[in-house]
Order: structure tokens, then C-alpha cells, then sequence
């Protein structure tokens, strides 16, 4: 039997990102050189003679766990035969990472090294039994009278004459870590500091189970003695699995500005909803100096998160002649690339909503479309600006302002559309006009008969240009609707 | 090799006593600049970038840009006064370029298979897909970020830099801190990426610490001679039972863009220039529908 003993350094070394629970994140990272890692107190055992030759030795081994690891470091480790010699020699002769020490002599091990004798040790002391070697010279008989089996039966397991054996550590299938805060906290953006630790903790996890996540959950325990949710939440998904707590935490910091807590919280617990297998990123064979960039999905969900979802938008093209209905500004749903269950979820339900906000629209004949697929979309007369709401021109003696009089170049272009469904006719004129001010410009003139005028129509109320194309008209009301630039 | 100055009318080099005997400084600089690169005279016009370049798509403009195009990372400054919108013409050729990885210098942007985004943040009106899409931008790899503030549009101008999947960046800003153009610039610089910064003319004379920076100017008043004065006679000079009503006072001809360079790698340019823009024209269907 091989043991190692491990034990952490009492301050993080990455302060930028402490882990919730360093001492189960050390145990779950030991996992990676022996099936059996077992936790006791503060101190972190292995057993690795099963799997010595897969390592190629001892110290071979030893020098892999030595190897400096960025999130926790090693204060001091001992290798002995037995796990409570190994305790032993941690607490009398600790090796440093860079230091060997030699090991003392299993009989000249302190009393005080041996956790079971601690109950007995100042009768042990005043008997002048201090040392390992001193209490097993004592007649058995005696000792277990006086001080029960359990010290013996830790004697014999210090020194290697009963099985070791411990609740072996694993790695839990599903993250779920909780953590005490120190203080109440009342303020939701002072809760992502203590969710830094758990989410570093998720890393190691994610890491060792080679896993990225989809989704998880943050759970704040908030006061009880305020009439008010005894807890609340706060979900993340991410549309790509990520293994990077920088990441989360951005995106958890923006999520968390908006959220208030109606009472001060005193415990945070992270938990994870979906994973999916991490796919690791191939290296280049050259070295190529890109600075650190992020992802497309990754700017559009810190997008989103701060500016909200329907600020990011897209633009899809549809069929239809009427220029606000030509295209369709939709939100950018970062969703629709991974393939997971709960996103699946996400859109199938946002696609249920549109489904259901387009029956009402019983007129939606303008599908989408793909514009490479039908060029005749694009349209080389058309401005490059819109106007969201068409603006009303003012009129004087039948010519249009805007900044001053405009000069009409070329036109009309005849629309009339929308007839068919119940949304809005429109009969218009579109003219490109020049403003000297403005440059160039997309006006239209609301013809007679549209839904909007209330001037009531000629009985020819068909492309009869002579009735509805009274040119000078008092009535014809005239809209910019885009601009060249 | 940076050399950052070189005092010519003294004669001295750098190297001072310790140089060669015999080795003028004039020959040294033609020299240097037979090197590429190495030498920048202040008073010429910078011809290799300092970074590759995308074309701007005006022959003209290249020919008095440095590294004849739009640099690929560095804040690129375009003023325009208030009201007037002039951005797409001059930027679309590049913009429509950037997006299939065209770029011309030594460290050329990766070709992928889908074309790369255009961010426009904080445009002030809605981009209108069909006349953009005419103009060969591809309509489908755009995004439209709305926000609002200034802070919001500096950040989102920066999220947008360090994404791969976007080739250009295109920001409205009003009157913003230096400071923070400086960071929009870094940004720009790390990232390899085209960024445009459309501001109002007012900031002609604040500091900047852009590449590039230009005045566009609203058109000069050689607009088309539109013979009737239609201001006066209304409407009622157009027939409009003919199909070309006003075709042949106007008739699509080319017109100018009259942009202003205030500041480049080089001499400072005293005269404006007159980019051809081809205006819109109806070669439309009268009736659609």
C-alpha cells in the first residue's frame, strides 16, 4: 500500500478566483491518478498503489501531483505505508513541493498525530507514553481496558495490521455546491463575489468530468425572519457548452444587476441543469499570435444579457411589396445553434408563440425568404435608410417640405398592396426627391382612397389614374419614408 | 526596423561617430525606404499601411488613403453634419468586401465558409435590406444593435471588436471622451477589425486618436439641373400616364460625394474630393401589384 497525503495551503493563490470548497475541489481533481482519494479533515489521502505502473513509479507520480495546478496549490504532502502514517508524517515532517524531507521513524511518531488518541492523550502523557512506539509496547489487554478498542484498533491501522478504509471520494454526477456567506448580503451585484468561488468550483468539476455546461442555477436562501420568498433564483443558459467561468460570470453579472432581493441572503447554491461532453479546441501547429477573442454566440448572449434580447436583432427578408414589410428585424436567437433539450424547449415554445401571434395575423401571406435564393429582393432604387414611422410632410401650394422645399426627380413608383388581407391598404406614390439639406430622399404621397384618409372616394375607386390622381390636391398628404445615404 | 527620426539637414545619424565613414544620410534613407516598410517620410503619403487594408471601393479615395484602402484595425472617424446621412455610400463597397474576408496586406483575414457580420450600433434609422442587399451587402449578416446611451454603444462596440465572427464594426457616437475613442481604437487594433466611428461634424476639432479621419460634406450644388422648377409648378409637370416621366432631366447620371480628409498618415490634403455615387434611379415597375 502506497498513501499520499495532501494538504492545501491555507490562502488561495488565485485570489481572482477562490473556490468555494478548495479541499473537495483538491480530492476531486486527486481523482485523476487513483480511483481511491479518500477526504479527512483538511487533509486530502490517496492510495495509488494500484495505479503506480500506469504512472511509471512513485516518484514519477509524485512529481505529476506536484506539478503546479493554477487554481490550488500544495502546501505540503508525505507519503507513507499506511493513511495514518501518512497523516502523521504530514503534520511532523511535511515535504514542500520543492523540499523532500526525510520521514521519521514509525515508532518515534507522536501521540498527538494519532486523532483517536487525542481523547486519552494527557492521561497517555502523564503515563510517559508519548510516541507511537511507547503505546504499542504497552500490554493490549491493558490498553484496551483503559481506553477502549477504537485506539487500538487505530494503532493497528497505523501500522499497518488492519484494512484502511474510508468513504472514497467521487465525483458527483449533477454540481450542485452550496456556500455560506459570511455576511447577509443585500445586494444582488455583492452576490456574484461569493458566486465567483462556486463558479470556479464548477469549473473543476466541468474540467474533471470533461463536461461544458448549458445551463445552470443560482439559488440565493434569503432571510426568514422578513415576510417576504424564502429563496429565490436565477437561471443561465448558454448556447454553447462552456467550460469558462469567465464567461458565466459576465453573463451572471449582468443578469444579476437587474435582480433585487427583498431580503439580505445568507447562503448561495449553484447547481447545473444540463451539461454535454466538452469538445476540447484543437491547437494550431503554427503558432498563431490571435489575441484572445470570444466566440459569436458568446458576444451575442453578453449582448443580450445587458441590452436585452430584442435590442439584438437580425434582419429576414420577406416577400411582400409594401418597404416596412419587406424585411423583418427579429432578435438574434443565439438558441437555435445548440441542440439541446432544454434550448429545444426554449425555442420550441418561442416558435408556439410566434405560431400563435401569427393566427391573429390571418393576413401574414408574406413568408420569409432567403435573399440569395430570390434576388429579385433586393432593389437597387430602394433607399439604404427606412423610417420606422413614415413622417408627415408639411404641404405648401402642393410641394412637400422637409427643411425646405423638396425637389421631386423621378418617380412615381405605383404601390398598391395590402388589399387582399386585413391589414393596412396602401396606395402610394413613391418620388426619390432631393432636399438641399438632406440629400437625397424616399417620399411617397398617400393616394385617395387609402384605409387612413378619410376623404371619401370618387365611384371609380379602380386604378382610375384620372379620379385618384388629382395632382395638386389639398388633400394628398405626403410621407419621407427613407433615405439615400 | 522603427526609425522614429532622423535629423537630415545635420547629417548626423543615429549611430553618430560610431557610423561608417562615407555614408551619407540621404543614402541611407533611400536606402531604408527601398526596405518597405521601415520608413515613413512625414511629408509623402504613407503608401504601406501600417496594418492591411480593405479597399474602399472608390479609386479616388484609395488612391490618397495609406495603403490605398480602409486600415484593418484602427478607429476610422467619419464626421458628417446633423441630419445628413452619407454613410453608406461611402462605406458599402468595403463593408460588402470585409464580409468575404477580403483583405489585401500581409496577414490576411482568414477565409471561412460563411460570410463574416457587419455590427451597426446605435444607427439612427432602420438599415433597409432591399437597397442594401442591391448594393451588395449581404443583408442576412447583419446585426442591428440598438442601444441607446453613449456608455451602451462604447460597450457594445468593444463586445462587438472581440467577436472572430465580425469583420466590421460600424458605431453612431455623439460627443464622446477621447479616452474612451482611444479604447474603441485598441480595441480595433488588437482585433484586426474595421470600425468606423459616425459622429457629428462638431467633433471635427476635438482630438481623436483615429487612422483615419473624414469630413462628408452635403452635396455640392452641382445636383442635377432639374430644369422645371417644380417647386413652383407642383406636380403638375409630371404626365404620369407616360412611363419615364422625368428620366431625361435626371436619368440616373452619376453624382458626387464630396468627402474632406483631415487627417491620414501624410501630408495633410488641401482640396476635397469628389467621389462619383451612382444615385438611385427608377428602372422600376410602375404599378407594383
Amino acid at each position: 500500500m502506497q498513501w499520499i497525503a495532501l494538504l492545501l495551503e491555507a490562502a488561495p493563490t488565485d485570489a481572482a478566483a477562490p473556490l468555494s470548497d478548495p479541499v473537495r475541489a483538491l480530492g476531486w481533481w486527486a481523482l485523476r491518478f487513483t480511483p481511491r482519494v479518500a477526504r479527512v479533515g483538511h487533509v486530502v489521502l490517496l492510495e495509488v498503489s494500484g495505479s503506480l505502473r500506469l504512472w511509471g513509479g512513485l516518484p514519477a507520480l509524485l512529481s505529476q501531483v506536484l506539478k503546479p495546478n493554477l487554481a490550488l496549490a500544495l502546501d505540503g504532502y508525505a507519503q507513507a505505508a499506511t493513511s495514518l502514517e501518512a497523516i502523521a508524517q504530514l503534520a511532523v515532517a511535511p515535504c514542500s513541493p520543492l523540499q523532500a524531507r526525510a520521514a521519521w521513524p514509525v515508532d518515534a511518531l507522536p501521540l498527538n498525530t494519532l486523532a483517536a488518541a487525542a481523547p486519552h492523550l494527557p492521561t497517555l502523557v502523564r503515563l510517559g507514553c508519548t510516541t507511537w512506539g511507547q503505546l504499542r509496547a504497552l500490554p493490549r489487554a491493558g490498553v484496551a481496558r483503559r481506553f477502549g478498542a477504537p485506539l487500538l484498533a487505530a494503532l493497528d491501522q497505523a501500522y499497518g495490521e488492519r484494512p484502511d478504509v474510508y468513504p472514497w471520494l467521487t465525483l458527483p454526477e449533477v454540481f450542485d455546491a452550496r456556500l455560506e456567506l459570511p455576511n447577509a448580503v443585500e445586494n444582488a451585484s455583492a452576490l456574484l463575489f461569493a458566486a465567483r468561488r462556486l463558479l470556479a468550483q464548477l469549473r473543476v468539476w466541468l474540467q474533471l468530468r470533461q463536461q461544458g455546461v448549458l445551463a445552470l442555477e443560482l439559488i440565493w436562501y434569503l432571510d426568514e425572519r422578513r415576510h417576504s420568498a424564502h429563496q429565490g433564483a436565477l437561471q443561465l443558459c448558454s448556447g454553447a457548452p462552456t467550460q469558462d467561468s469567465g464567461h458565466l460570470q459576465r453573463l451572471l453579472a449582468e443578469h444579476l444587476v437587474r435582480v433585487t432581493l427583498p431580503a439580505p441572503a445568507h447562503t448561495l447554491r449553484l447547481r447545473t441543469l444540463e451539461v454535454a461532453p466538452w469538445v476540447g479546441t484543437s491547437n494550431s501547429l503554427l503558432d498563431a499570435p490571435t489575441p484572445a477573442a470570444d466566440g459569436w454566440l458568446q458576444t451575442l448572449e453578453r449582448l443580450s444579457a445587458r441590452l436585452s434580447a430584442h435590442r439584438v436583432l437580425r434582419l429576414q427578408p420577406r416577400l411582400d411589396h409594401r418597404p416596412e414589410q419587406m424585411q423583418r428585424w427579429l432578435e438574434v436567437d443565439s438558441t437555435f445553434v445548440a441542440s439541446s433539450p432544454l434550448n429545444k424547449r426554449a425555442r420550441a415554445q418561442k416558435i408556439l408563440k410566434k405560431l400563435t401571434a401569427h393566427a391573429s395575423f390571418t393576413a401574414d401571406t408574406s413568408a420569409p425568404l432567403n435573399p440569395s435564393v430570390t434576388p429579385a429582393w433586393a432593389q437597387p432604387h430602394a433607399p439604404t435608410w427606412l423610417l420606422t414611422q413614415p413622417l408627415e410632410l408639411d404641404v405648401h401650394h402642393g410641394v412637400p417640405h422637409y427643411h425646405g422645399a423638396l425637389t421631386l426627380l423621378d418617380g412615381p413608383q405605383r404601390l398598391e398592396v395590402g388589399w387582399w388581407g386585413g391589414g393596412e391598404l396602401a396606395l402610394r406614390d413613391y418620388f426619390v426627391a432631393r432636399s438641399a439639406h438632406a440629400g437625397w430622399l424616399w417620399v411617397y404621397r398617400q393616394r385617395l382612397g387609402a384605409a387612413d384618409t378619410s376623404v371619401t372616394l370618387p365611384a371609380g375607386k379602380d386604378t382610375g389614374l384620372g379620379t385618384s390622381m388629382d395632382t395638386g390636391a389639398p388633400s394628398a398628404r405626403w410621407f419621407l419614408h427613407g433615405l439615400f445615404a | 526596423m522603427v526609425l522614429r527620426a532622423v535629423d537630415v539637414k545635420e547629417g548626423v545619424t543615429p549611430m553618430g561617430a560610431a557610423a561608417p565613414c562615407g555614408l551619407d544620410p540621404q543614402g541611407v534613407l533611400a536606402k531604408l525606404a527601398q526596405a518597405g516598410n521601415a520608413l515613413w517620410r512625414a511629408d509623402s503619403l504613407a503608401r504601406q499601411a501600417v496594418c492591411s487594408v480593405v479597399a474602399s471601393g472608390h479609386a479616388l479615395l484609395d488612391a490618397q488613403l495609406p495603403g490605398a484602402g480602409w486600415p484593418l484595425g484602427g478607429l476610422c472617424d467619419i464626421l458628417q453634419e446633423p441630419g445628413c446621412h452619407h454613410e453608406w455610400q461611402l462605406l458599402l463597397p468595403a463593408l460588402a468586401a470585409a464580409q468575404k474576408g477580403a483583405a489585401s496586406g500581409d496577414t490576411p483575414v482568414a477565409a471561412s465558409p460563411h460570410p463574416a457580420w457587419v455590427a451597426l450600433i446605435g444607427a439612427p434609422y432602420t438599415p433597409f435590406g432591399p437597397g442594401l442587399a442591391a448594393r451588395g451587402l449581404d443583408v442576412t449578416r447583419l446585426l442591428w444593435v440598438q442601444a441607446q446611451t453613449s456608455a451602451e454603444r462604447l460597450w457594445a462596440a468593444e463586445q462587438a471588436l472581440r467577436c472572430t465572427d465580425v469583420a466590421a464594426v460600424l458605431v453612431w457616437l455623439g460627443q464622446v471622451q477621447t479616452a474612451a475613442l482611444r479604447r474603441l481604437h485598441l480595441g480595433a487594433y488588437t482585433h484586426a477589425k474595421l470600425l468606423f466611428a459616425l459622429r457629428p461634424a462638431s467633433a471635427r476639432y476635438s482630438a481623436c486618436p483615429a487612422l483615419l479621419r473624414l469630413l462628408l460634406l452635403p452635396e455640392p450644388a452641382c445636383a442635377p439641373q432639374h430644369t422645371e422648377p417644380a417647386a413652383s409648378a407642383g406636380l403638375a409637370v409630371m404626365n404620369l400616364t407616360t412611363d419615364a416621366p422625368l428620366q431625361a432631366t435626371w436619368g440616373g447620371a452619376a453624382q458626387v460625394l464630396r468627402v474632406e480628409l483631415l487627417k491620414r498618415r501624410g501630408p495633410p490634403l488641401d482640396h476635397a474630393l469628389d467621389l462619383p455615387v451612382h444615385r438611385p434611379d427608377h428602372a422600376m415597375d410602375r404599378v407594383a401589384a
